[in-house]
């Protein structure tokens, strides 16, 4: 059996060639090594690029929707004169383009922005970008829209971007819809779950100040959309009339009343006020 | 695989020193192409190289490039014998073994070396790794993934088929 091991070798290892030089062999194979390495390394060095790439932008992601208010929109008066308040809190093309954009944060007036609108004597008008800046400048985090005669005042105008908290409902019956209603004084975000408008294609807002409160709107040309409401503190808003082409918005405190009017003439949107008494 | 213990593990170039020029000339047995053998060898190699922090730990890592290789050469028979039936679409599996049968004694020149490649792979592979490698039956049979009864079968089967043109050669000498 020995012998038979022994005649097999032989007879195999000459079918296997002559003996090969494995130094010489490792020599030649070096390079491939060397190559394999550096691929290896450069494939290492092109994920770990990937990955940081993806780390900071996902922490720009997060600390920008962290400092991104949502906003609160007053869309729809009720019949009984109570306005509708749905809120949204910023898209992704908001964020990314908050980062990537400083032209948010600063609004443009009226007359820079677009010529088209006419104001009258003691309107403030002003057009803010579509990106979303004007809808936190509408209403405030969390605040509620209508207040009763006698509610603690808000801190700051809703016109100004600040939170626009007016108090608990009053007795002009006009409070906000409880269930989109974000709750009084709370510093947390609104839950969201309206339709985000997508940051392309879509018309500036404009917003018109009068003293009982401010109207946001945007204009595409032929008709006035996504109107909301921002009454001033202690003040009430309601639509009086809400078509396509024209709008009237009251603002009612005691005996006070301030009418804002929008209508669309000739393409362009003419803005009255009155009862300004 | 005694010799093993003369590898230092960490070292790449020892094993591939001590191993290379075996694991070709039994893959050469094998397949029957040196070149080929020798390519698929040399692969093997440069992905244990690429792997070697983990493959330097293992107890055999001659026997993970030892695999790596077999299975080169595996799909490079493979898709030898597809390009041959792509020529000779209507040839039959057995033309096709001829012809490699024939292109191993074209290498060879030797009548062994065409029974050889009538063997079926396990055969080869179990004949090559005892009698070219110095593998033990064990180490046979641990390299194929088969139990040593299986291996003892192969070479028994393979040393039948094989004797005929042995004891020949022998009584030429």
């Amino acid at each position: 059996m020995h012998d038979d091991d022994e005649l097999y070798r032989r007879a195999l290892g000459g079918l296997a060639g002559p003996p090969i030089d494995p130094y010489a062999a490792l020599r030649e194979l070096e390079p491939r090594l060397n190559g394999a390495h550096r691929r290896r390394v450069v494939t290492m060095s092109a994920s770990l690029a990937a990955v940081a790439a993806a780390v900071t932008l996902a922490v720009g992601v997060a600390v920008a929707t962290r400092h991104q208010e949502p906003s609160v929109k007053v869309v729809a008066p009720a019949s009984d004169g109570s306005a509708h308040i749905e809120s949204s809190t910023p898209t992704v093309a908001g964020v990314v383009s908050s980062l990537t954009s400083a032209t948010a944060a600063a609004p443009a007036t009226t007359a820079e922005r677009n010529p088209s609108v006419s104001s009258e004597a003691g309107v403030e008008e002003t057009v803010e970008g579509a990106d979303g800046g004007a809808a936190s400048s509408a209403a405030g985090r969390g605040g509620e829209v209508g207040g009763g005669n006698g509610g603690p005042p808000a801190s700051n105008g809703p016109a100004k971007g600040a939170p626009g908290t007016a108090g608990p409902g009053g007795g002009t019956g006009s409070a906000a819809t409880p269930a989109s209603t974000a709750p009084g004084g709370s510093d947390a975000p609104v839950p969201t779950n309206a339709p985000t408008t997508p940051a392309a294609n879509v018309a500036p807002v404009r917003t018109v100040s009068s003293r009982g409160g401010t109207v946001s709107y945007r204009f595409n040309g032929s008709s006035i959309t996504d109107v909301q409401l921002a009454p001033a503190p202690g003040w009430v808003g309601s639509f009086d009339r809400r078509e396509s082409d024209r709008v009237e918005v009251v603002f009612r405190q005691d005996d006070h009343n301030a009418t804002i009017s929008l209508r669309v003439k000739d393409g362009r949107v003419e803005v009255s006020t009155d009862g300004e008494s | 695989m005694a010799d093993d213990a003369l590898v230092e593990p960490a070292d790449f170039d020892a094993l591939f020193v001590q191993h290379f020029p075996g694991l070709v000339r039994a893959l050469t047995v094998v397949c029957g192409d040196r070149e080929t053998a020798a390519d698929c060898v040399q692969e093997a190699f440069v992905r244990a190289h690429q792997r070697w922090a983990r493959l330097a730990s293992y107890d055999d890592p001659v026997g993970w490039v030892r695999h790596v290789a077999f299975n080169l050469a595996r799909d490079a028979r493979r898709r030898r014998v597809r390009g041959a039936r792509a020529q000779l679409k209507l040839v039959s599996d057995e033309r096709v073994r001829q012809d490699a049968a024939a292109e191993m004694a074209d290498h060879s020149g030797s009548t062994l070396a065409a029974e050889l490649a009538n063997l079926s792979r396990r055969q080869r592979e179990s004949l090559a790794l005892r009698y070219v490698e110095g593998l033990s039956v064990a180490e046979v049979a641990r390299a194929l993934g088969i139990s040593e009864g299986a291996a003892k079968f192969h070479l028994h089967q393979g040393r039948e088929r094989l004797r005929p043109h042995i004891e020949r050669l022998q009584g030429d000498r």
